[in-house]
């Protein structure tokens, strides 16, 4: 979904510094949103924790609670986003508008009983108290909702209204905090994590705002998009992999000797997770440049290639647009890749002058130099592979991340084993390996383009009744009788 | 001796003249055993026959064009076609002949799992490609692409199913069935013999000048191709059989050669009709009859008219429509309607009938077709001594005029679609018995000596003999 970034590149038309810097500004919180900010509101938080008297080992209780329910609430929510995605790009296509709408209840809901069946496991056992655990475990189930919500938002052009939103919702967490923990005397760090379950609650009912003013009609066929599991299971494992593959070298190290565990409930290994952690920060100017630009000027060229190929263009008309495509494609990685080698060197030095004073160790700043190189490949590799998705090479797309779930897990493993030296050299070599099979695929894919787009259509469409075809009638049966 | 059938929409799912044509063939040649290869058009119709099997049917093979389209598979294949193979295919798709060993060749030994596998490999795309560029870059690429994947998928289907072992391959018709012919004569070199009783190529070109569904720019595209693939039956067969002169013709025209083609006209069995009774239902009545399946291309409603305009210049005349209406029962509806509006009487619509009983109580037959080969109807009236009104399609004029020979006129040919003359020409027949009398006479004369069983039968054993039968 460019639809944000097309908003975004009108910012960027407009003249004068202070227009530029709030069209960055802007772009930054759409492009890597909720994290950046939420990193931002973390540092403060924990500020005002040491401030407020919480020890060292709440604090981190505090983080760990959060990050557990950052990355699980990604990692459940990844299983549909693909899927999703897809679903709402082919209901805008068919111009069924009021589809788009009951999907996002249907994902939301199908969303929140998984997350409660693991939140719940998860905690049962944990030794921390009532009040903390369900505080945790809401935020664990808001955020699931909040992921969802965001793929729906990216469609919506009042994206303003959103960002206040978000600052009205970050606004409450310090004001509720203050509330809490100051006038209340409820204990710090449980106050804290309630008040950013109140804050981001918040941010929940302007996003349901915005998108159900937007998609105002509404069908009932709020478990349609589960057929799409059936009928793109690839688009299923492409998002989990994805998801997976990024945290798997992190899940490693907690199974290591490395890891750290906290209350019985949270396993860490802080060695590996802060500097890793940091480092996938560092692509962010990346991320930025690709929504703003290279997506926007992609997807018009992408769309008028398309175009010419299924209103009768001639081969020539299609040769001279899949250049002028292939053009825009190559020029925009390169311009990427360029813009993001600076600033991953600016980062590796910035990384040595900051991080100690962040209190890191050096073995910790190693990882992270060595991770930093890794996430540069990353982020070329995640932006070959959307764009393969934006020619639906599900094949294609699938097959760089298996690989790079798999290379990421195996090499992590041996340089666990080959020891401290040899840290985040799993990782790296894996992004470079998956980045050079990205690559491959991408220039196999565009010699070959009209092949690829002619061919994967089959000539009779089977219908067939699969597992999650089938739930979904049952459901949308039940709702609609009842 | 085991000769291989091979019928194409027709025998043994529909009736009609090909289908009857073939069930004489092989009932009458007992001596022979009969392998039949059908091909229909719907899965569906698996073992529903029209027609009951003669004994010395020893094999049937059938296959359905709806399960061309009907594969699994996997795209993106690399099939490492060989240069000549893929020279034959592109040569077929612009036009020009192939080498159709080469297309044959190209499933020998389970090289293409599914023809779908085939059509979204990388080979099919790229010599699409070159098709493309070659002959066909103003049209739109897409819909060149789909129109040729559709082109191409049912002529592969067909190559793919292979051929049962024969000694003598003989189809009943030229396209698909006459590839499976040329087919069986490339894997087995035994002889392939075709019959060809209406133009294959121009059938087809008929229906797609008027079908819808072809846009304009791929017609003629359609056409060449359907010609290709007669063609190649044309080159493959030994010998090339046709009913009458004019298709003869035609077959030349469309680059068969001369030397191998005979014709050998429809049989029919005399004694069944020679010897009906002779007699009218009511003295003063004349009996006008029409042995025929009501539907539009044998142009029932002119006929309706031809009637009317017959029944207004001589009172009494009964007209008989003697054959299934439930082929097309919105056209037998149409017609109903028309008998009303002309407040037409004695018009009697009697269904599927045994032509035998009726046949012989009549005075007067009509055959009012738009295309017709050498109908069997107007065979069976010359046989059991009626005149004849035809219109000029096909070989009728052939019939009841004579070609050459000294029999005399046994009946009267009327122009395509003109009711007027129909009526008149059934006026002019009702006034004279003399003229029905002599006429009946050549007609039975002409009949029993070149369309008799015995003289088909004869002419096809010495085919067959000649082939090593």
């Amino acid at each position: 979904m460019a639809g944000i970034g097309f908003e975004l590149k009108k910012l960027f038309n407009g003249k004068g510094l202070i227009q530029g810097i709030r069209a960055c500004f802007l772009s930054m919180l759409v492009a890597i949103g909720p994290t950046l900010l939420c990193i931002l509101m973390m540092t403060v938080l924990q500020k005002l924790l040491y401030n407020w008297g919480a020890s060292v080992l709440q604090r981190e209780l505090f983080m760990a609670t959060v990050i557990y329910s950052f990355t699980f609430s990604l990692i459940l929510t990844s299983a549909f986003t693909m899927i999703l995605s897809r679903y709402i790009s082919d209901k805008i296509y068919k111009k069924e508008y009021k589809d788009i709408l009951p999907s996002l209840k249907g994902a939301i809901t199908v969303c929140i009983l998984i997350g409660c069946i693991i939140g719940i496991a998860f905690y049962w056992r944990s030794p921390l108290n009532l009040l903390f655990k369900l505080a945790a475990y809401t935020l664990f189930i808001e955020l699931n909702i909040l992921w969802l919500q965001t793929l729906y938002v990216s469609a919506l052009k009042d994206y303003m209204k959103l960002v206040k939103g978000f600052f009205t919702g970050v606004s409450f967490v310090f004001l509720f905090s203050y509330i809490l923990v100051n006038l209340m005397n409820i204990d710090a760090v449980t106050g804290v994590l309630a008040s950013i379950d109140i804050g981001f609650f918040i941010i929940i009912l302007f996003f349901a705002n915005g998108i159900q003013s937007f998609f105002c009609h509404e069908s009932r066929k709020f478990f349609d998009f589960l057929e799409y599991f059936d009928r793109y299971p690839s688009l299923f494992f492409i998002g989990i992999f994805y998801a997976f593959g990024l945290y798997v070298h992190n899940f490693l190290f907690w199974a290591s000797g490395y890891r750290t565990i906290l209350y019985d409930t949270y396993i860490f290994a802080p060695f590996y997770d802060v500097p890793a952690f940091w480092a996938f920060l560092t692509v962010t100017p990346a991320m930025v440049i690709f929504v703003v630009s290279f997506e926007t000027s992609f997807y018009e060229k992408c769309k008028v290639y398309y175009n010419a190929i299924c209103n009768g263009g001639l081969i020539e008309d299609i040769d001279q647009l899949q250049n002028e495509m292939i053009d825009v494609v190559s020029r925009n990685l390169r311009n990427i890749m360029g813009i993001q080698l600076l600033f991953t060197i600016f980062f590796l030095d910035i990384g040595m002058i900051f991080l100690p004073l962040a209190g890191l160790e050096n073995k910790c700043i190693d990882i992270f130099n060595v991770l930093v190189i890794g996430n540069y490949a990353f982020i070329i590799m995640f932006i070959c592979f959307t764009v393969l998705l934006y020619f639906d090479d599900r094949k294609g797309a699938l097959m760089i991340v298996c690989f790079f779930i798999l290379a990421n897990a195996q090499l992590t493993r041996m340089t666990i084993l080959m020891g401290e030296n040899y840290y985040g050299l799993g990782f790296m070599t894996a992004a470079f390996l998956s980045l050079a099979i990205g690559f491959a695929r991408l220039n196999h894919f565009l010699n070959n383009i009209r092949y690829f787009i002619f061919c994967s259509q089959p000539i009779t469409q089977h219908n067939s009744d699969k597992l999650f075809t089938w739930i979904s009638r049952k459901l949308n049966k039940l709702l609609n009788d009842s | 001796m085991k000769i291989c059938i091979i019928a194409e929409g027709s025998y043994p799912y529909v009736t009609g003249g090909v289908s009857s044509w073939t069930q004489m063939l092989i009932s009458w040649m007992s001596e022979y055993q009969f392998i039949i290869y059908a091909i229909g058009a719907k899965a569906k119709d698996r073992g529903k026959f029209c027609y009951q099997m003669p004994d010395n049917v020893i094999g049937l093979k059938e296959i359905f064009m709806d399960e061309a389209f009907d594969h699994k598979a996997k795209w993106g294949k690399r099939l490492g076609m060989k240069k000549h193979e893929k020279e034959a295919l592109e040569n077929l798709l612009v036009g020009e002949n192939p080498n159709w060993e080469d297309l044959f060749s190209l499933f020998k030994e389970n090289r293409l799992h599914s023809i779908e596998e085939f059509l979204t490999s990388k080979d099919f795309f790229d010599i699409l490609e070159v098709v493309y560029k070659k002959k066909y870059w103003k049209t739109p690429f897409a819909d060149f692409y789909w129109t040729f994947r559709s082109m191409v998928c049912p002529l592969l289907f067909i190559i793919k199913q292979g051929v049962p072992e024969a000694d003598i391959y003989h189809s009943v018709s030229a396209g698909y069935s006459g590839i499976l012919g040329s087919l069986g004569k490339s894997i087995y070199k035994k002889p392939f013999i075709m019959t060809e009783h209406g133009i294959y190529t121009r059938e087809r070109e008929e229906e797609i000048i008027k079908s819808d569904w072809i846009k304009s720019c791929f017609k003629d595209i359609w056409i060449e191709y359907f010609h290709s693939i007669s063609k190649c039956a044309y080159d493959h067969a030994d010998k090339v059989i046709t009913l009458f002169n004019r298709n003869k013709e035609i077959q030349i025209e469309l680059g068969c050669n001369e030397n191998k083609i005979e014709i050998i006209p429809n049989g029919i069995q005399l004694d069944t009709y020679s010897g009906l009774l002779h007699e009218s239902i009511e003295e003063d009545y004349i009996n006008v009859g029409a042995v025929v399946r009501v539907v539009p291309i044998k142009d029932i409603k002119t006929m309706i008219k031809g009637f009317s305009i017959a029944k207004k210049k001589y009172e009494k005349i009964r007209f008989y429509v003697m054959g299934p209406l439930e082929e097309d029962m919105q056209y037998y509806k149409e017609c109903e309607q028309l008998v009303e509006n002309l407040a037409l009487k004695d018009i009697i619509f009697t269904g599927k009938v045994n032509i035998a009983d009726y046949i012989g109580k009549m005075d007067i037959l009509v055959l009012s077709s738009i295309s017709e080969g050498q109908p069997l109807a107007i065979l069976e009236g010359m046989a059991s001594s009626k005149p004849f009104i035809a219109t000029d399609v096909g070989s009728c004029r052939d019939l009841l005029y004579g070609n050459g020979d000294n029999y005399g006129e046994a009946g009267l040919i009327v122009p395509v679609m003109e009711s007027e003359k129909i009526g008149q020409a059934i006026v002019q027949l009702c006034k004279d018995k003399e003229l029905r009398t002599s006429m009946g006479r050549s007609a039975f004369k002409r009949v029993a000596e070149f369309y008799s069983k015995e003289r088909f039968v004869t002419a096809y054993k010495e085919v067959y003999s000649s082939y090593g039968g």
